[in-house]
């Protein structure tokens, strides 16, 4: 694994931010603070594009013209602050502009409209910001009303999952937004939940993961007897049973009472049920190589330090495909 | 398929599942390692039993008497992997296969070696390079490198392009 800091990214950002705010009539300014953070390589060159869009969306959108500035009593020339961090294991790089923020109550309205959320849905305004994220979302007619902070949301977050890394907003109106980049130090290396299924042991991604908890008879409900939903205080969550998703040939009874993570992914949470929850460990991802090339819902092998290698689950894989033996049964046949 | 070659002369490997005998080229072979536990990975076909950590590497282990629809024995004491090394278009590929117990090395000349017999269909001989005659043994030649080839990408019917059964998307 070969590190790099990410100054030689930061550096190439002050010509775009002074080019850019010149070609539209703005003054910005860059200031960039722990550039001296190292990261993966491929992660250095991966985010570049990932900055410039961003940055690009602050100076375009976010930040207002000095006239409007100066009107509302900020400095006309505007700040953009770029910083890395270490956090968490992890790298933390926050794209911050002091521009006119965005208003959740717009992107709710914006996301009704577009039936991206239900006209009586309870978001929380962390939630409602979310939704820019969506592929929906990014839309002309959400640009204009929406100082245009939809646009290419989507790739760039698309891109930072695909890093495994996390984006988050934080904004007020008037104020600005920031936005907090997480990513893993190195694309070889993962903070995973073991777990135990049957005799198997398997490593579930941590950063989808919200909870665990002891599942109870009581919580359960199900759908023409197949599709099982878990309460989780009163919200119904598809639970999935691990061991017949992945179609285990397990050693002995199977466990009555297991216990449940519940990950989120792009299409909703899901409740995965474990019989064991045996820790958080990081590992490094492993290449199952090309046999298991059509394997969509394994990302990669973890060698465990009993020496054994444990597989490496995707959540989003997993919550997307359809539950339940049935449609394995019908896979193997083919096989 | 190389039904009427006749393999080429060399130094082979021989190993055997039950009473069937096999050899396969030895530029092919890596190393031969014990048994150890095996991480099944599930949506594979039945014969690709999973994975090992092969000093730090993760391999992935077929199952030859269940490729070639042989009933299945305990693994025993001679059980071993024999891991392959075979080049892919330029990308090199490492596959272990279960095998009852290896044998020998031998060297097999041209005397020895016939293009695979016709079974009219009783055996699937596609990965079947030809036969090998010494005085002691009759050993099928496995086309080794075609059942490289074949695992290095087995294809499956792609699951995850079903419609998914309950996504929910944002609500």
């Amino acid at each position: 694994m070969r590190m790099q800091p990410v100054a030689t990214l930061f550096s190439k950002m002050n010509r775009l931010v002074r080019d850019l705010a010149a070609s539209l009539g703005k003054q910005a300014r860059l200031v960039v603070a722990g550039e001296e953070t190292e990261l993966d390589r491929h992660l250095v060159e991966q985010m570049a594009d990932v900055l410039v869009h961003m940055i690009r969306n602050a100076l375009d959108h976010g930040v207002e013209t000095p006239q409007q500035r100066l009107a509302m009593g900020k400095d006309p020339t505007a700040t953009i602050r770029l910083t890395a961090s270490h956090a968490h294991g992890g790298v933390l790089i926050e794209v911050a502009d002091d521009g006119r923020g965005i208003d959740a109550s717009i992107v709710r309205q914006r996301a009704i409209e577009r039936g991206l959320l239900a006209e009586d849905a309870k978001a929380d305004e962390k939630e409602v910001l979310r939704l820019i994220f969506l592929p929906g979302f990014t839309t002309a007619a959400a640009v204009t009303d929406l100082s245009g902070r939809g646009v290419g949301m989507d790739v760039v977050k698309g891109r930072i999952d695909a890093l495994r890394g996390h984006v988050d907003l934080a904004t007020t109106v008037g104020a600005g937004a920031t936005f907090s980049i997480r990513l893993p130090l190195t694309l070889s290396q993962i903070d995973g939940f073991l777990v135990r299924v049957g005799s198997e042991r398997f490593i579930l991604p941590a950063p989808a993961v919200r909870e665990c908890f002891r599942l109870s008879t009581e919580s359960l409900a199900s759908v023409h007897e197949r599709g099982e939903m878990v309460d989780v205080r009163g919200r119904q969550v598809p639970l999935i049973r691990l061991a017949s998703a992945l179609n285990l040939r397990l050693g002995g009874a199977p466990t009555a009472d297991g216990l449940v993570v519940r990950v989120e992914t792009s299409v909703g949470e899901r409740a995965l049920l474990v019989d064991e929850v045996l820790g958080k460990q990081e590992v490094i991802i492993k290449n199952l190589g090309d046999t298991f090339a059509s394997q969509a819902i394994v990302t990669g092998g973890a060698i465990l330090s009993d020496g054994r290698v444990a597989l490496i689950l995707d959540t989003e894989a997993l919550a997307r495909q359809p539950a339940g033996p049935a449609a394995l049964a019908a896979r193997s046949e083919v096989a | 398929m190389t039904t009427q070659s006749v393999p080429a002369p060399g130094r082979y490997l021989t190993f055997h599942l039950g009473a069937s005998h096999y050899a396969v080229p030895v530029r092919l072979v890596r190393e031969v390692v014990r048994l150890c536990p095996i991480t099944s990975v599930p949506q594979m076909p039945d014969y690709v039993r999973g994975v090992i950590n092969l000093r730090g590497t993760v391999l992935a282990i077929l199952d030859l008497r269940a490729k070639f629809g042989m009933a299945s024995i305990e693994y025993g004491d001679r059980s071993c992997i024999i891991v392959f090394e075979h080049r892919v278009d330029g990308r090199l590929t490492r596959i272990g296969a279960i095998v009852d117990a290896v044998d020998d090395v031998i060297l097999l000349s041209s005397t020895h070696l016939a293009p695979p017999p016709d079974f009219a269909g009783a055996v699937d001989s596609r990965y079947l390079a030809g036969v090998a005659t010494t005085p002691d043994q009759v050993r099928a030649v496995l086309a080794m490198d075609e059942i490289l080839s074949a695992e290095a990408s087995v294809q499956l019917p792609d699951l995850l392009s079903l419609p998914a059964g309950n996504g929910t998307g944002v609500s």
